[in-house]
């Protein structure tokens, strides 16, 4: 590829892209420097300039060939620490802008947690909410009753009212424990005054010595204290030490064995005294005597133990018996279905006793029954014979009829009765009623006589005709004047209405006159044509979209359509029964 | 004694419910339908008497015809002042006409607030009724919760056109007569 380029499109090419083709190709100094060259021939690189090592170009080392500067005075490094302040201002402005943005999250930290709090809580709420769901879903899947649930409800309201009393209760006995330490305290309180009181009011030298005591008894008290924290000490060491001895065979065993050593090491002293005490035969007799009364004590102690293991073992076989009848007691079917059988069998047996003594009693009944049996016959054949002397079945006839004939004169006793009660009631009616009539006719008496008296009065009056006379002259004369004043009147306000009369009909001419009532009244007339226009046009508009209606019809239609489908059924029905 | 009563009849009600015609129907005995609409300019006043029936007595209604556009309604409130008895009117066609009923009533209330008038609510062009609007339960129910008495008529077929008008005569002579006893029972 590189051979069949034309050297001419190479020579075009700008010489940038050329060297980086050259650098990227292959390492020029190993392989084809040669044909590299060859190849950028135009370029001005030269390749030989390039550091080239065994291995390619990776030991190159940029930063050491960097250029230096080559005089290093003071001023150079003035500007070098400058650079370095500059560097690190900068870097201290960043640590306080990091530290600025720490305290922010730190407050905002403080609102998340908050927050964070608050969902928690909601959290918990809905999870609670959650639960009760989740119950009620159960409940609905185990198809429980409402009534159910609500006794449950009550259930639940009444035993969280008792824990509440309950609580309500035990923060009141807290309370009152409280109160009764407080108390105490100034009990205590006042005890320490006291007692300081009298060791106040103690003579010199008795104070001394109760100083001395009170030194002494804390001193001791010190010591009790040292004492007891010691005693705590080697108990924890000997705990330890027992657990360490716990761990291993071996020691255990040692121990063991110096147990062992220690008590034959006591038997050896023992017997030791003893040959040592071994001295006269009287001591010796003297203390095998001792010996034997000691064994004899210990015989009777053992003695009494036994006795003791003995009673106990009876107790314990006692016991023993009644767990066995309880077993058996408890066995249950078995056992009830044998003492129903002796029950039975003692019943038998019973019967067996007994049958003599029940035979003897049946006879005596039986004996009994015949003798009542012959006594009845004796009385029936008695009312035999007397049946000769009951009546004949005519006179019995006429006797039925006088009992009928009685039993109808009963009832009409009986109906007059009744109608005798309805009468009195009626007659109770009238009675009201006439005392109501009484009561009235002795109000308009009442009336009567007063209209009497007014008559009377009248009378008075009107017997004095001529009195009468003159007072209707009077008022006819002033009668006669108020006419005449009142024509005159009567005049006047003629004149005044012929007057209004002629100023209406003056104004109405005026108006007739006037131009805008002569427009107002075409305008008037102009709408009254436009209202009628428009009426009339509503009215056709109306009826036309009534008559394009079409909705009543599709329901009629449909309504007629529906009939005949149903009557057409019903004749299906009708006409398909019978042949099915 | 034969007495003749004044009666101030208030006809009101929505424009072109057929107040006019109700009116010109029955103060010419069915005689005189207008057949072509003709807007009534304020208030058109007609009086006719009729006789009570069982007595000797005749209440003259004096029959404020209303204008129903709302244009003269300041106008036509002038006339209304104390009225004797109340005719609500609106078209079945129409449901706008009945509701707007409860304004009118309330605007003729409103001239004499304390006292109960007798009322009658008309619902008119009845003949229409393929065109009908508003049920008469409706109406009777409106009728009722507001202390009218419910009339269906129809003007252009005459048809139970003085009913309402009896009615409102009678009521009337009625009060009039409750009015004579207290007035009595007073002296």
């Amino acid at each position: 590829m590189r051979a069949g380029r034309p050297p001419g499109t190479a020579s075009g090419r700008p010489p940038g892209t050329a060297s980086r083709l050259t650098s990227g190709m292959a390492r020029p100094g190993t392989k084809g420097g040669q044909q590299a060259a060859g190849m950028s021939l135009t370029t001005n690189l030269q390749v030989s300039d390039r550091p080239i090592t065994q291995q390619g170009l990776g030991g190159l080392k940029t930063g050491a060939k960097g250029p230096h500067r080559q005089v290093q005075d003071k001023s150079y490094f003035v500007g070098l620490l400058r650079s370095k302040t500059t560097e690190l201002t900068q870097e201290v402005a960043r640590l306080s802008k990091d530290v600025d943005v720490n305290y922010e999250e730190s407050s905002s930290y403080l609102t998340y947690e908050k927050r964070a709090e608050s969902l928690a809580n909601e959290i918990k709420d809905l999870q609670a909410e959650l639960g009760d769901y989740n119950t009620l879903v159960d409940k609905l899947n185990t198809d429980e009753d409402i009534q159910d649930i609500q006794l449950d409800l009550a259930d639940l309201k009444a035993s969280n009212e008792k824990e509440a009393k309950n609580l309500d209760a035990l923060f009141l006995q807290k309370q009152e424990r409280e109160g009764q330490i407080h108390k105490l305290e100034v009990e205590l309180e006042q005890e320490k005054r006291m007692a300081d009181n009298l060791v106040a009011d103690m003579k010199p030298a008795m104070r001394d010595k109760y100083l001395q005591l009170k030194d002494l008894n804390e001193h001791l008290l010190k010591q009790l204290e040292n004492g007891q924290q010691e005693v705590d000490q080697l108990d924890l060491k000997k705990a330890e030490l027992e657990e360490e001895l716990s761990m291993s065979t071996v020691k255990q065993e040692a121990v063991r064995l110096y147990e062992q050593l220690n008590e034959l090491e006591v038997k050896r002293d023992s017997i030791m005294e003893e040959l040592q005490s071994s001295g006269t035969p009287e001591e010796e007799r003297e203390r095998l005597l001792k010996q034997v009364k000691e064994d004899n004590q210990e015989m009777s102690s053992m003695d009494r133990q036994c006795n003791e293991i003995r009673e106990k073992v009876s107790n314990l076989q006692e016991e023993i018996r009644q767990l066995d009848m309880d077993i058996e007691e408890n066995q249950g079917e078995r056992n009830q279905k044998y003492k129903e059988l002796k029950k039975r069998e003692e019943t038998m047996t019973e019967f067996l006793e007994s049958f003599d003594q029940s035979k003897n009693q049946e006879l005596e009944r039986k004996g009994q029954l015949q003798l009542n049996i012959v006594a009845l016959l004796e009385h029936m054949s008695r009312n035999m014979a007397r049946g000769h002397n009951l009546p004949t079945p005519k006179e019995l006839a006429t006797m039925k009829d006088d009992l009928a004939f009685k039993a109808t004169e009963m009832k009409k006793s009986e109906a007059t009765a009744a109608g005798l009660a309805s009468e009195q009631e009626k007659l109770q009616l009238d009675l009201q009623k006439v005392e109501q009539l009484e009561s009235k006719i002795t109000s308009e008496l009442e009336m009567m006589k007063n209209k009497i008296a007014n008559m009377e009065q009248e009378i008075e009056i009107y017997s004095n005709l001529d009195g009468l006379k003159e007072e209707a002259d009077v008022k006819r004369q002033k009668l006669s004047e108020d006419k005449v004043i009142l024509q005159k009147r009567r005049e006047v306000f003629k004149k005044i209405m012929q007057q209004l009369t002629s100023q209406y009909e003056a104004l109405k001419s005026q108006l007739q006159e006037n131009e805008t009532y002569a427009q107002l009244g075409n305008l008037e007339k102009k709408w009254q044509h436009h209202e009628q226009n428009n009426f009339v046009m509503k009215e056709f508009i109306a009826s036309k979209t009534m008559e394009s209606d079409y909705r009543p019809i599709t329901k009629r239609v449909s309504e007629m359509i529906s009939v005949y489908n149903k009557f057409l059924q019903d004749l299906a029905l009708r006409t398909g029964v019978p042949n099915m | 004694m034969p007495a003749v009563l004044r009666a101030k009849c208030i006809i009101a009600g929505d424009s072109a419910v057929g107040k006019s015609a109700l009116t010109q129907v029955f103060h010419s005995d069915g005689a005189h339908y207008p057949k072509n609409y003709a807007m009534t300019v304020g208030v058109e006043l007609c009086v006719k008497s009729v006789t009570i029936p069982d007595t000797s007595d005749t209440v003259e209604l004096f029959l404020h015809d209303s204008a129903g556009k709302e244009t003269f309604s300041d106008l036509v409130q002038k006339h209304w002042s104390q009225p004797s008895v109340i005719m609500i009117v609106y078209d079945v066609t129409s449901e706008t006409s009945f509701s707007s009923c409860a304004k009118w009533l309330e605007r003729v209330k409103s001239q004499k607030p304390e006292v109960s008038t007798p009322g009658v609510l008309v619902a008119a062009k009845k003949d229409l009724d393929a065109r009908r609007a508003v049920s008469p339960k409706a109406g009777q129910e409106f009728a009722m919760s507001n202390g009218l008495e419910y009339f269906e008529v129809s003007a252009k077929e005459g048809e139970n056109v003085e009913a309402p008008f009896y009615y409102l005569a009678n009521e009337f002579h009625k009060l009039y007569n409750e009015k004579l006893d207290t007035f009595q029972t007073l002296s």
